[in-house]
Formats: structure tokens, sequence, C-alpha cells
């Protein structure tokens, strides 16, 4: 039986944003485009950008590892957490959701697990990071938190034709 | 009449149910369409003809049939030979008064003649003051249904699709090109415009059913197919986009599906095309394969006794089928040897026809198989071409994009075997294009001979749909219409619903008749997106309105704000009573949510350079903790924004914009950062939703604050234009300002967004004794206009440079560079723009509304009025304006011209600032 769709609010999660050292170690781990996970979530957002996504309340940690991995270039990290709102679209219908509000090919060929991309979701800039669970495909999605409450409706109308359902995260 | 069941039937007779049609009940199977349901019953009228109101009945019996629009319930131009019919249904005639047995508007036969091309034209060109009479009149005989006054129910939705090949058509060349493509391991898009895949096998004969369920079986367990049938592709588009109106989706009323596939394979078959000849729109004259498909599919005999026009197979077959459906077949008319039909007679439905052997047959039914037309145009909007082949009698897809291929019958003719055979090959083709291999050549099917049969020696109706017949067509090539774009503009044949599928290729053929010119040099008109007519309601899809709330929107609503849309964020603009909340912030304390002020955090050794850059003023000796008001303009020194950035750290600073101007700043930075001087070390991150954002203001907010926080707010240790880092409210990493848009004692608080609302309410708590009240927009917009704060895009415009705007005291001319510095220089050279000034009109009840012109000697414009309220704290109305530099002299007296016509002088004031000019208040 398909996994069920299910929406799940992921905003507390820790988000920190890396700027620079595109030569070191965060992109070496994670080029642009691509995520990987290691504990915590590292997501090669922008060619000199990264996000690590992490447990909430864990800020001061990640800042403090990045600190220590830096090799001397220039490189600004921002604990970003209350910036964006993040919710996690996973079913075996996830990706038919993404085709009604997003233009970007979601097929698994164009889109493979670890994949990100920037887009428009219905009107809204917003990065999305394919990141399966137990092999259930399941999507963060990233947006300005303001827009948080929108995009959350969007999905929920896109969803209902499969049942989605909304989860505690 | 229903025949007992058909092998191949579509219907579920264990599923009968009721519908009404023109107020009477009718039987009806699951399965069938209206139109077939009708049929069996007996019904053969189902509208009238849009100019004569003639009787119009089933023609092709499907989709495109043109004389069975109808309306369901408060649908309109629903197709009832395509729509299935449901439990309850209420079908009406449409646009016929007042029945449809009884048109009056049918008396337009009786003045055809004058109805031929063009009549609109003729007839109410002139006088041309009657034209709103004329309209008046002609728009009770426009055609179609009642479009309801309230939206429908149910959604129109759309969404995106990325197939590797998209297969328009599901006939036997489009199933087995679907196959092909899915076994090489593409992902394939297969639409189809019927409710099952089949195209004509559906109603074939054993061999075609057998061969059917095959493909069928094939592609329901081959991976990689979708199949949306009811669903047709509308058109391809720019950069290979290909979008399909999916009408039986799920849960929807209809589907727009925007598809970019690799590869766009056109299977579409062919359609039949009727004969032009007298009579030949009257109820009972069909397509073969109309009759074809109400005996196979829906167990119809749709007449009792029937004359055939037969020049293929497919009229061969419906003489079979129709005397297996117990139709007395009285005459059988070859058109290969000869035969021909000269005339069909009736009123309300065939009677008769007159054959060319002078002979006259009594029958109830005229069914033609006279030739078809290959659908090309969806290849011809892909920028292929299409070539008339006389031997054919039809046009053939040509010159094709190396990304459209062409299956099946469009292409050529063939057994059922040659047409899978092709399909497979282009199914292969297409698999190897969408991996990016070079095209090679797939052997065509080769279309078979058939007799050019257009139209007979009568004049009867070419384009059913909009009621032109060949007599108009002739006509309009007399007049001098001799191009068939031209033809087509004027006699509008060609351009209602049927677009051309059915008569396009008989009025090529009559003009090209009466220009003496081949099929070929007349050529033929352009096929244009959309295929089929598109609802207005799933071009349209979901409504996405992006909106942005603050973290305190749901307090704002609890408590009876009034939303104001600023952009995307959704804002309070009042709370009931915005004097009163001016008033509150001048004599005690006020909050507002100002969330959406724009917050760009700036980091890196090069943040001095930048600010310098792109501001006009100066900020090398900004020292941390400080707080300076920036102005930014463009290279043409138009002021782009304004807002404060402070110094948190060594190399860290957060910089402040307008509302309205936070994406279009972040953008600017990023440009100068990243095109310009790419060697800084500066890195932006936007921070406006990071924070939740609250301006405390009034003389007593610093003892408001102060009850909240551990910051030393006392005048000395946190003068104004400063900024600390600390807890408010037990809130950890809050950045509080000094700062004030309202010119009163003023902290801004950024509070890490989640916080916002627990803040925000503890501030209201804790200060209710000092007569807290929040504030909204309106407010603080006749707060800051008290003040003579300007507002970017408001109190400037696209033109406005930084002196225009009274910033004389901001820009630094003597600064080594900054953006616009050039323009500006030589704008402080001149005299000849328009000035922002304080204005406070003579009579002070008097508030000129915004945009009001200020003009001199009467009429010349110079200037106007950006901003006006009344003022709470003066009681008297205050104003900014844009003035010419000559008359912004200090009490010089201007004339302001109001709506209503009126002149009011109007006071050049001697400074912006309407209430303390001196910023006590605002440093208190």
């Amino acid at each position: 039986m398909a996994e069920p769709l299910r929406l799940t609010d992921c905003t507390a999660l820790t988000k920190v944003l890396v700027r620079g050292g595109a030569d070191g170690a965060l992109a070496a781990g994670a080029p642009y485009g691509r995520a990987r996970r290691d504990g915590s979530l590292l997501v090669g957002l922008l060619p000199d950008g990264w996000l690590v996504i992490a447990p909430p309340g864990s800020a001061t940690d990640v800042v403090d590892r990045v600190d220590a991995g830096r090799d001397g270039g220039f490189i600004t990290v921002v604990d970003v957490t209350h910036a964006y709102t993040l919710v996690r679209l996973t079913g075996a219908a996830a990706p038919s959701v993404l085709e009604k509000v997003c233009s970007i090919d979601v097929a698994e060929a164009a889109t493979p697990d670890g994949a990100v991309f920037r887009s428009l979701l219905a009107g809204i800039t917003a990065s999305v990071v394919r990141d399966d669970e137990g092999g259930t495909r399941s999507y963060l999605l990233l947006c300005d938190r303001s827009y948080g409450q929108y995009l959350v409706d969007v999905l929920l109308d896109a969803g209902a034709e499969y049942d989605i359902g909304v989860h505690p995260h | 009449m229903r025949l007992p069941p058909q092998p191949g039937e579509a219907i579920d007779r264990t599923t009968a149910f009721t519908f009404t049609w023109d107020g009477r009940s009718y039987p009806a199977y699951a399965g069938d369409t209206i139109a077939s349901a009708l049929a069996a019953a007996g019904v053969r009228v189902f509208s009238r003809s849009l100019k004569y109101h003639r009787p119009r009945g089933l023609l092709t019996a499907d989709f495109h049939d043109p004389g069975c629009l109808v309306q369901v319930g408060d649908e309109p131009n629903v197709r009832a030979a395509h729509r299935r019919v449901e439990p309850g249904m209420t079908v009406r005639p449409q646009a016929v008064w007042p029945s449809l047995r009884w048109d009056v508007k049918s008396a337009n036969q009786l003045v055809g003649k004058a109805l031929t091309a063009g009549f609109y034209y003729k007839t109410f060109i002139k006088p041309r003051p009657l034209w709103p009479a004329y309209e008046r009149v002609l728009r009770r005989f426009s055609p179609g249904g009642e479009v309801p006054a309230e939206p429908p129910d149910g959604r129109y939705d759309q969404r995106y699709a990325h197939p590797d090949v998209l297969v328009a058509g599901g006939g036997p060349a489009g199933l087995a090109a679907a196959l092909a493509a899915a076994e090489a391991g593409l992902q394939v898009l297969l639409v189809d415009e019927q409710h099952e895949l089949g195209g004509h096998l559906l109603w074939g004969d054993d061999g075609d059913r057998a061969a059917l369920r095959d493909l069928r079986g094939a592609v329901a367990a081959a991976d990689g197919i979708e199949v949306l049938t009811d669903a047709v592709v509308t058109g391809r588009y720019d950069g290979g986009r290909v979008v399909v109106l999916q009408r039986s989706a799920p849960g929807v009323v209809e589907r727009l599906v925007k598809a970019r596939p690799r590869v766009l394979v056109a299977a579409p078959g062919l359609i039949e095309r009727p004969y032009v000849v007298a009579g030949n729109d009257l109820p009972g004259v069909l397509l073969s394969t109309a009759a074809r498909r109400l005996v196979n599919r829906y167990a119809v005999r749709p007449g009792q006794r029937a004359v055939v026009l037969t020049a293929n197979n497919s009229g061969d077959a419906a003489v079979g089928d129709l005397t297996r459906a117990g139709v007395d077949v009285r005459r059988v008319l070859d058109a290969r040897r000869g035969d021909d039909v000269v005339r069909v007679r009736g009123r309300r439905g065939v009677r008769a026809v007159e054959c060319s052997d002078g002979s006259t047959v009594a029958c109830d039914l005229l069914v033609t198989a006279v030739g078809w037309t290959a659908p090309t145009s969806l290849l011809t909007m892909a920028g292929g071409r299409s070539r008339y082949l006389a031997s054919a009698a039809r046009f053939v897809p040509a010159d094709l994009p190396d990304d459209v291929l062409a299956a099946g019958g469009i292409v050529g003719d063939g057994s059922t075997a040659d047409l899978v055979a092709h399909g497979r090959a282009v199914g292969h083709e297409a698999a190897r294009r969408a991996r990016g291999l070079p095209p090679a050549h797939v052997a065509d099917l080769e279309p078979g001979p058939h007799p050019e049969l257009f139209h007979g020696r009568s004049n009867g109706i070419v384009d059913l749909a909009e009621d032109v017949s060949a007599d108009d067509l002739r006509a309009a090539v007399a007049e001098g219409y001799d191009s068939i774009e031209l033809v087509k503009r004027y006699t509008t044949a060609t351009m209602g619903p049927t677009q051309g599928k059915l008569e396009a290729v008989n009025t090529i053929a009559v003009v090209a008749a009466a220009t003496g010119r081949s099929i070929e040099e007349t050529g033929t008109t352009t096929g244009r997106p959309p295929y089929v007519p598109v609802s207005l309601g799933v071009l349209a899809g979901r409504r996405y309105q992006p909106v942005r709330r603050s973290p305190m929107h749901t307090w704002h609503v609890e408590h009876g704000a009034t939303p104001l849309v600023a952009g995307a964020w959704i804002r309070p603009d009042h709370y009931g009573d915005p004097a009163g909340e001016v008033c509150a912030v001048r004599q005690g304390v006020g909050i507002i949510d100002v969330t959406p002020l724009g917050k760009l955090a700036l980091h890196g050794p090069d943040v001095a350079d930048l600010l310098e850059l792109l501001y006009v003023n100066r900020w090398r000796k900004l020292a941390v903790g400080s707080v300076r008001y920036g102005v930014m303009c463009t290279e043409d020194g138009v002021v782009l924004d304004d807002g404060v950035t402070g110094r948190l750290g060594e190399d860290r600073y957060l910089m402040t914009t307008t509302s309205s101007g936070a994406t279009t700043v972040e953008h600017w930075v990023e440009r100068w950062l990243q095109t310009e001087r790419p060697h800084w070390q500066v890195h932006l991150v936007p921070m406006t939703d990071a924070y939740a954002s609250i301006n405390v203001a009034g003389p007593r907010s610093r003892e408001l604050v102060g009850r909240l926080t551990d910051i030393d707010l006392a005048p000395e240790a946190f003068p104004y234009m400063r900024v600390r880092l600390g807890r408010v409210a037990g809130v950890a990493d809050c950045v509080v300002w000094r700062i004030g848009f309202t010119g009163e004692l003023s902290f801004e608080l950024h509070v890490p967004a989640a916080f916002g609302q627990r803040v925000w309410e503890a501030l209201l708590e804790v200060g209710a004794d000092l007569g807290v009240r929040p504030f909204g927009v309106e407010a603080q917009r006749i707060l800051r206009l008290e003040k003579g704060h300007l507002i970017v895009g408001q109190d400037t415009d696209g033109l406005t440079q930084a002196y225009g705007a009274g910033l004389d005291w901001a820009v630094k001319l003597d600064k080594d560079d900054f953006v616009g510095k050039p323009e500006l220089a030589w704008q402080r050279a001149r005299d000849d723009y328009l000035v922002l000034v304080g204005l406070q009109p003579v009579d002070p009840a008097v508030v000129p509304p915004e945009s009001c012109q200020i003009i001199e000697d009467g009429q010349r414009i110079v200037g106007r009025v950006t901003s006006s309220r009344m003022s709470p704290t003066l009681d008297r109305a205050v104003c900014l304006g844009l003035v010419a530099a000559r008359l912004s002299e200090p009490g010089t007296t201007v004339t302001v011209l109001l709506p209503d016509g009126r002149r009011v002088p109007v006071l050049v004031m001697p400074q912006l600032a309407h209430v303390d000019p001196e910023g006590v208040r605002l440093r208190g």
C-alpha cells in the first residue's frame, strides 16, 4: 500500500546559514544543488551558501562546529532558525502535489533523493530538498517565515485530492 | 431505438437511470453520452443552427459534433455527443425561443439570401449611431448557452508534467508509440480525447477489438505510461510546452496540464469529412464513423431506412453495421464508381435522397463516407507544415521539427497491424531523440488512394458550426476575397467551435474551385492554439495570491484590526480609531507591528565601503552601537530607498529598508557585490522574516520597554540613534533600536520571530497602567506626516532625485564616490526640478486629497500634494508636496486644485515637520 501523504511542520528545527568558503569542507560535503545527511542535514542552497538543518535548540552547537571547521577563509555563519518556515511533505503522492504548485521536474531522474532546488512554489520563492524517509518520497520545503501559513494552506488544498494529513513534528 | 447488446458496447446495461432533456424524462445507461441516450429514445433534433436556426442533429457523434451543443444545468455549451450522461442530469437546448421544435428565429431561413457572407458588415455599418441598437437586437440572436451569474461549483486545477515523450492520441498507432517509448525506459504521457483508449478500434470489428485488448493490456502493464483519457492536447507552444486539457480528472471539473516533453508524438488519427450538398445539415445525415459509433458503442439504431454514399472502407463497413442493426439500407451509392448524392430532402429531418442517377430514395438516414482530414494543426503549431496530396484527397504532415513526430493515420493508411507497426517505429525513434541521439528517418506510412469528394452539385452547408454555405464562400470570392485567410475572416468559415476540423478542407476546396486554383495553391488557414475550446476556469486554475503574515497576525485579527494589504503583507491598518491611536502615541505610549520592515544582515570587513558606495551620506565613522539614517539612489540620482543601518559589531551591521523596498534593496546590494565589487568581503543575509519588529513609541515608551529588558535605556546610556543587543520579555538575541519614524521617543524591538507575539502581549500587559495601546499603519502615517518624514515611493516618484526629496543635508558630494553622485552633482547645479516641502492649507479644515495638483495661473501644473491628513495633534490639515523649486520658499502661497474644482490656497512651510521640528520629543 502506498505511503499516505502527510505534511509536518518542521519550523522549529535549527537552521544555520553559512555563506562563503565555496572551496572548503562544506562544498565537498554538499555541492550546490545537493543535500547530505550526517546527523544534521547539510543543504547546498546557493553556489556559496549552505543551510545546516539540525535538531531544535542546537544553533549554538552548529555555529561552533562550523566555526571550528573553518579553514581561515571569509565565511559568515548566521542562525536563521526564525527566518524560515520549514515543512516536510511525505508520501507516495508528494511529487503529484508538488507538480500542482511547481514547474520543476520532480521525477526521480531529474530530482533524485538529495536533490536541492530553488523555485517558485505557488507564486512564492522556496527551496525544495528531496530528503526521503525510509524509502518513502519526502521533501523539505523552505520559505520565508511570513509566507509559511500561505504555503501550508496551498499544500493542504493541493493535497486534498490525495487525502493529505497534518502531522505534528 | 436501442439495439440488443453489442460486442463492443460502452454502455453498462446493469446501471439504468433517467435524466431530463427539454423538460422531459429519458432513460439512459451508464456509459451513454447525452446524445446516445437521446438518440436511443428517438430524439433526432438537438439544437438549432447559428444563423438560420435550422434543426440540427447528430453528425459525427463524437466530441466535435457541431449540432449537439447543449446546456447542462448551469453549464453552457456542453458537447452532448461526448459528455457522459449522469443520473438526474438536467439538459436543455440552447438559444431557442420559444422551443427547440418551434423556434421563432428559424424565420431567418426565409431571408437567407440577405444573410449571406459579410451581411453584418454590409447591413449594420450605417448609420453608425444606430450600432448600439443593432447590437442589442443582434445579441438576442447570439448562439451558445446561458452563463451562470455565480461561479460554478467545483475546482479548476492545473499541474505541470515533464514526460520524456508525450503521445497525443490513443488509437492503435498512439498506443504502440507509447509502448515502444516506455519499453525503452522512458516516461510517457499518453493523451486521448475519448473516454477510453482505442481510437477507431473501439467501434471496429472483432479483429479490431482483439487488437485493442492486447494493446490496452500492454499499456496497463507497462511501467512509465501515464494515461489521460477524456483529455485533449490544446496546443504546442514555444519552448516545446504542450498543454493538455483534462476533463475527467478526479476531484476537479477540469485540469490544465502544462507538459514539457522532450519529444511530442502526434497520433490523432483522421477526422471524417462531411459532404457538402443541399440538405447536408438535416438531422439524419451522419458520417460513416458516427453511424458505426452509434451502433457498435452505444447500441443505437440511428434510423429505419438508409442511403449510404461511400468512397472508402469506412462507408463499406457502415453498410455492414447498419444492416446488422436492422436498418433497411435501401441504396448504396459508391462514389468510387461515380455515384453521387444530388440533394437531401426534408424539413425536420431526412425524408429522401436524390441520387445522381435521377432516382429519389425515401429514407430517414443518409450516411456519407467521402474522405478524411488529417488534423495537422498541432504539428503546424510546432513549426511543421502540411502538404496536399491529391491522390489521397487530404493534407499530410511535412517538414516536422526534430522534437516532433507523427504516427499512424495522420501520416498514411494501412491495416491495424500497419498502424501499430508504424506507431512502434515512431515510438522507438521518439525514445532515441528523447535521449538526445541524432534523428533517424522513420519509414512513412503511405496514404492510400481516395477520390477527391468535397462538395456536390447543389449548395450545402460547409461550416455547420457557423452556418456558412458553399454559396457564401463563392460570394466572398466574387467580392474579391480570394485569399483563403480573407475568406475565413469575411465569412467566419472555420472560426466556430469546430475550428476547421470538419470544414477546413471543404472550405479550401470550394474556394479553390471558385478561384480556379488548385487546393495546393489555395493553401490552408493557420491552425493556432487552442485546438479545442477551453474554459476560462481552467485557464485561471487555482488562484494563487501569496500573502505574508507577521508573527502577530493572529493577535491583530482577534483584536478587530482592519486589515490593509500592503504588497503581499496583510497589516493592521487600524484598530477602530486611528486618530485616538495617534493621540495615545503623542501623549503616552503605543506599539505598532512593523515586521514588514526590510532587514538585511551585512557581515565582513568591507561593509563600510559598501555603505559608502550605496548611500549618499557618510558611513565610515559609524561606531559600534550607533545607527545612521541613509538614503540610496540609483545611478541617475533617483531616490531608491531609505532606512537606518546599525553597526552591531566590528564587522556586523543590520540594514533596514522600507517595507516595500526590502526585496529591491536586497537585489540591489547583491548586484553591486556580485558584479561591481566582487573582491569585497561582504556577505548579505536577508533577515526580514527572522525578526518580529515592534515599534514602541511615545513619551512613556522608555518606561514601558524598561519594564521588560535588562538593557540600560537611560538617555545617556542609550541615546537617540543607537542600537543595543539584549533580552526583552525574557527573549534573548533581541535587537533594540532607538530611532523614531513617528517623531516621538521610541524604541524599535527586533525579536526572534517565533517569540514576536509573546513580546507583543507582554508589552500590552505590563504597560496597561501606562495606557499603552496598539496603533496601526494609518496612525503611523499620520504621525510620520506630522513629523515630516517622507515615504519613498509616495512622497517621491520615479523621477525624484535626492535634492528634490529635500535630502540636501544627507548628500555628501565631497565623498570620493557613491552611486548617483554625477547625476546629483548635476542636479545641484540646476533649479528645474520639483522640491518636497511641507504644506498647510490656509483653511485648516480642508484636507486636499493626495495627488491633488498644485497649479499656477489658473491651470498650469507646478506640483502635487503627495501626502495629506488631518492632524489630530494640531487639529488642522497637514501635507507634504512636490512643488517647483521657485515656489518652494517658506511662506509662499500656492494653489491646490481640489477634485471638485475648488482652488484653495496652501502655505509652504519652513520645514517638512509640522510637529516638533526641533526634534525635542524624538530625542527626549
